[in-house]
């Protein structure tokens, strides 16, 4: 059935334009200039002879020009028949979605799936009316809709590869969204997809928003690509949370997740530091379908600063989970402040002594190069001590917390420091619930004093399932803890490390700011436990303070596509930094503006959506930050939308697979609706011809 | 001679018909020497009338006799005037008031008439004037005395007109007026009814008189030149035409020679003589085109 409809309707409200040749009419009418005469009789006579010509002549010019001008509000208004198709110049607004998520970098033989994906949108550029609106978007990024077809094409050619998740059903309701303003008999869009099923969200709810989207709007789902045959993956990179130290080896726990079908054999695991291979290579003997196998590889950082620790597996077919990299700092000094609340008469009785020998577990003539600096003061020396020049505070059976100091603590730990509490016979809680829990909420916890009788049975602790610190549960078993302060949770958030073995929390951990607050339930020395002459004690104390340490670089590593947000030092703001893509000889240099904020400069930066390193030049420091992006998980699974999940999609959804034997000829085949402007046009340039050879034929001599 | 007086006199147009050899006189006088066809056969030894004076005749034609029975001056006419007698009959309509350009119609015959009677009188024949609209508004009677001149003249200069056109009663008037037969000079644009001015005319022929029609037109009323939209204000009361000329330029056309044909057939049928005239015709060239047509008569 044929129905016609208008696209821009408003435009319709121009027909009252046909008042204007009316009026000019009239105004004509009303312009003469009179001329005093004396031949009237022949002048009169003359008129009436031709005053009917004259008036049909009037009436007919009048006519056409209100039809010109009607004609023409309705040429802007632009007629659609619905239902009727082959009139020439009918223009239809196309949208182009290319998923570009990291599933797409999957190889399908010598290509990738979004270089075929570039081909099928050139396919559907090809057969777009020329003139057509289109508008060309990534699964991330789209752009504003143009008819020219030439930008369309290079901004097809320009859309990148990403390492991303993608939510694919966002992007094409944004699509929908810009394809809704345009005025066009259809319109129509085109999401060219691998189908990876993690990109579809839920798809019960998917059925639904896709028939909202649809509305008005062919839906075309282009799938490119074949299953791949399988994938191996690097689902986890952790450093061992000690202290990444220069030359000092440390740990980094890998896990390898088989995401296909088959098991795999003898899987290597490289390590490359700074781009160079580092260590031998761990071979995995067998990584089996659906499941993760773990790698411990150690690395050793050659210098004192930022340093790109990579690990990798052969490449496959889905490459971008193959290799992943992160930014770790190697520091040649880490200062720790260690707030002794009970000396003792002498230097073993004092409550910091196994802190400082764990702190320092090497011999004494090596402390010098080793970079722990830990420094011991009393409650009444911290007045004088500068608390931004320490890594870390250590507040050991410190009995009351200073008000002022209480603050600077506070501020302290918010700019990025670390505070580890270790409570003893000497603190009073209170003291530490009212200004360091309730007032600052520096504690995610309160502290309660243990019932006596309770407190004299012996616990041990053992790690949590999260096990942040890597403690080994079994160093811990052979620990006896006689006495403790119960950590009661409050309305802050907090993580479990250690819990004792009745359930009660041992060692928790919160974020404050930027910074990170460890509270122990027992003491550092031996008072309440035997702890410190334990085994499980150093590495214990150096997890701690690696936890701290390596927090502040945590915001160094993020995933493909997050936005990057790194403390500065605060002179630093305003200045501009260009980052690169470290090892692509091609990339270009990004500018962006350090910002202010919170006292500290800060390097925002929203591009990394390829996984890897980046680096950071600030305008006017010799050194550069690094930074790394990792690939996003989800994509790394292989499962793609089913034959019985696309079937459900319906009628709002074309589907149909991309291959060079089908060469796109089904796009667009269906359009079943043309604009009436070419012909409507052609009608007004008549009309116009017309009123300009009768407007002089009437106007002539007669 | 005041400063309206000299325009009317244009000593070019003057000159220049003298120069062209056309002289009124000759042809009057060639009619009085037997050497010339005339329509004035026998009419010197006829006429004996008297006339009033007037201020201005000449006070040796006074009849002496008379003003001793009656005390009342009266000019013996026979004494001093010649056989030709030309009656100048200017059209003062409102009509005539219309001029495209620097001059109007009535202008133009007032000069034409101003030149005729300068003419004649300086052929010593005589001239009376006549300017009429539906009636005959001034009137001087006839006069070979080179100083009446002045008062032609005067009276032509003073002349406003003010009333619409009706000729044909004047020109039956004149031709019961006129006792002896002249040559009566009609100089008008005869946009008048055509049926009733032919009587007048055919009067005058009847009575004797050789007639010539002289039509004075501007040239926009020949050419119609007129764009755009225009209201045409009639000049004697005529209500107002709001039209687009260009568009009935043609039929205008038409009309008008058509009038302007039937008007010189009708003169042929009455053998009057018909001169078209414009305003922006030199009137040197109208005269010589008088002059010539009158001694082609003649001839």
């Amino acid at each position: 059935m044929i129905t016609m409809n208008f696209l821009n309707q408003t435009l319709l409200w121009g027909i009252a334009a046909i008042s204007v040749p009316i009026i000019i009419h009239l105004l004509n009418r009303r312009r003469f200039r009179r001329v005093p005469w004396a031949a009237m009789r022949f002048l009169r006579v003359s008129v009436e002879q031709n005053q009917r010509r004259m008036k049909l002549e009037d009436w007919i010019l009048l006519l056409l020009r209100c039809a010109l001008v009607a004609l023409l509000a309705l040429l802007m208004a632009r007629p659609m028949m619905e239902g009727l198709s082959g009139v020439p110049g009918s223009k239809v607004a196309v949208a182009i979605v290319m998923d570009n998520s990291a599933s797409m970098g999957s190889r399908e033989g010598e290509d990738t799936r979004l270089d075929l994906a570039r081909e099928a949108a050139h396919a559907v550029l090809a057969r777009s009316p020329g003139g057509s609106p289109v508008a060309v978007a990534g699964a991330f990024r789209s752009h504003e809709a143009t008819n020219d077809h030439e930008l369309a094409a290079s901004r097809i050619d320009g859309i990148s590869q990403t390492d991303r998740h993608a939510d694919l059903l966002h992007s094409l309701e944004e699509a929908a969204r810009s394809l809704g303003g345009q005025a066009a008999v259809e319109k129509e869009l085109y999401l060219i997809t691998d189908g990876h099923a993690e990109e579809w969200g839920g798809f019960a709810a998917l059925e639904g928003r896709l028939r909202d989207i649809a509305a008005g709007i062919t839906i075309h789902l282009v799938m490119v690509g074949s299953p791949a045959p399988g994938n191996l993956g690097i689902s986890r990179l952790t450093p061992a949370a000690t202290l990444p130290a220069v030359n000092q080896p440390f740990r980094i726990d890998v896990d390898v997740t088989n995401y296909g079908g088959s098991p795999m054999l003898d899987v290597p695991v490289r390590l490359l530091v700074d781009g160079q291979p580092a260590g031998e290579q761990w071979v995995i003997d067998e990584v089996k379908p659906g499941r993760s196998e773990s790698a411990t590889l150690y690395a050793t950082l050659p210098a004192a600063g930022y340093h790109r620790v990579t690990v990798a597996l052969e490449e496959d077919n889905v490459p971008f989970d193959d290799r992943r990299t992160m930014i770790m700092r190697a520091r040649d000094n880490v200062n720790v402040l260690l707030v002794d609340g009970d000396p003792g008469a002498e230097d073993r009785e004092s409550e910091t002594f196994f802190l400082r020998h764990a702190l320092v577990p090497v011999p004494v003539q090596e402390r010098e190069a080793y970079p722990v600096k830990p420094r011991t003061v009393s409650v009444s020396g911290l007045a004088g001590e500068e608390l931004d020049r320490y890594h870390a505070i250590v507040l050991a059976n410190v009995a009351d917390v200073p008000l002022s100091f209480a603050d600077r603590l506070a501020r302290y730990v918010e700019a990025g420091g670390g505070l580890i509490v270790f409570p003893g016979g000497n603190l009073r809680p209170e003291s530490y619930n009212t200004l360091l829990h309730r007032k600052h909420k520096l504690l995610p916890v309160s502290l309660v004093p243990r019932d006596g009788s309770s407190g004299a049975r012996s616990r041990t602790a053992v790690p949590t399932e999260t096990n942040p610190l890597g403690l080994d549960g079994d160093l811990l078993a052979g620990v006896d803890f006689l006495q403790g302060v119960e950590l009661q949770a409050g309305e802050l958030e907090y993580r479990q490390a250690l819990r004792y073995d009745d359930g009660t929390p041992a060692l928790v951990e919160s974020d404050y700011g930027q910074g990170k607050v460890f509270v122990f339930s027992s003491t550092a020395d031996l008072e309440w436990n035997d702890f410190a002459i334990r085994p499980a004690f150093v590495p214990f104390v150096n997890r701690l303070l690696g936890g701290i340490v390596l927090n502040r670089e945590n915001s160094l590593n993020v995933e493909a596509g997050e936005a990057l947000r790194h403390r500065l030092d605060a002179a630093l703001a305003g200045r501009e930094a260009t980052v690169y893509e470290v090892g692509d000889p091609e990339a270009i240099g990004r500018l962006t503006t350090l910002s202010e904020r919170e006292g500290s400069a800060v390097l925002e930066f929203d591009h990394a959506s390829r996984a890897g390193a980046y680096q950071a030049t600030v305008e006017g420091e010799p050194t550069s930050i690094l930074f790394a992006a990792r690939p996003s998980l989800r994509e790394s699974s292989l499962a793609l939308l089913g034959v019985e999940q696309l079937g459900r999609l319906g009628d709002s959804v074309t589907v149909s697979r991309w291959g060079a034997s089908s060469g796109g000829d089904s796009f667009g085949g269906d359009r079943k609706g043309a604009e009436l402007w070419w012909p409507l046009l052609l009608v007004v340039i008549a009309l116009a011809a017309i009123e300009i050879v009768l407007a002089q034929w009437f106007s002539r001599s007669k | 001679m005041d400063a309206e007086t000299r325009k009317l006199l244009d000593p070019r147009a003057i000159a220049r018909a003298e120069a062209l050899g056309m002289n009124a006189r000759f042809i009057v006088e060639g009619y009085m020497a037997g050497e010339h066809k005339s329509p004035y056969r026998g009419f010197a030894i006829e006429f004996a009338q008297h006339r009033e004076y007037s201020p201005g005749d000449d006070v040796r034609h006074l009849d002496w006799k008379v003003q001793a029975k009656t005390e009342r001056y009266y000019i013996k006419q026979y004494e001093q005037e010649t056989n030709f007698v030309a009656h100048l009959l200017l059209d003062g309509s409102e009509s005539m008031k219309y001029g495209s350009g620097e001059i109007s119609k009535l202008e133009y015959g007032k000069m034409m008439a101003a030149c005729l009677s300068y003419l004649i009188l300086h052929q010593r024949d005589a001239v009376a004037l006549g300017i009429f609209d539906e009636e005959v508004r001034e009137y001087l009677p006839r006069s070979d005395n080179r100083d009446n001149l002045f008062r032609i003249m005067d009276r032509l200069a003073r002349f406003d007109p003010v009333g619409g056109t009706r000729i044909a009663p004047v020109l039956h008037g004149m031709a019961s007026q006129i006792r002896r037969k002249g040559l009566v000079i009609v100089i008008s644009d005869f946009f008048d009814d055509e049926e009733e001015l032919l009587e007048g005319i055919q009067h005058l022929r009847f009575k004797g008189h050789e007639v010539i029609m002289m039509q004075v037109l501007d040239p926009f009323e020949i050419d119609f030149p007129f764009s755009g939209m225009v209201e045409f204000e009639g000049l004697e009361d005529i209500p107002l035409v709001r039209t687009r000329p260009s568009q009935i330029k043609k039929t205008y056309h038409h009309e008008f020679e058509a009038f302007r044909e039937r008007l010189q057939l009708a003169c042929e049928r009455h053998q009057c003589h018909f001169v078209g005239l414009r305003t922006d015709q030199s009137l040197d060239e109208a005269l010589a085109n008088y002059l010539s047509f009158r001694k082609s008569t003649a001839g």
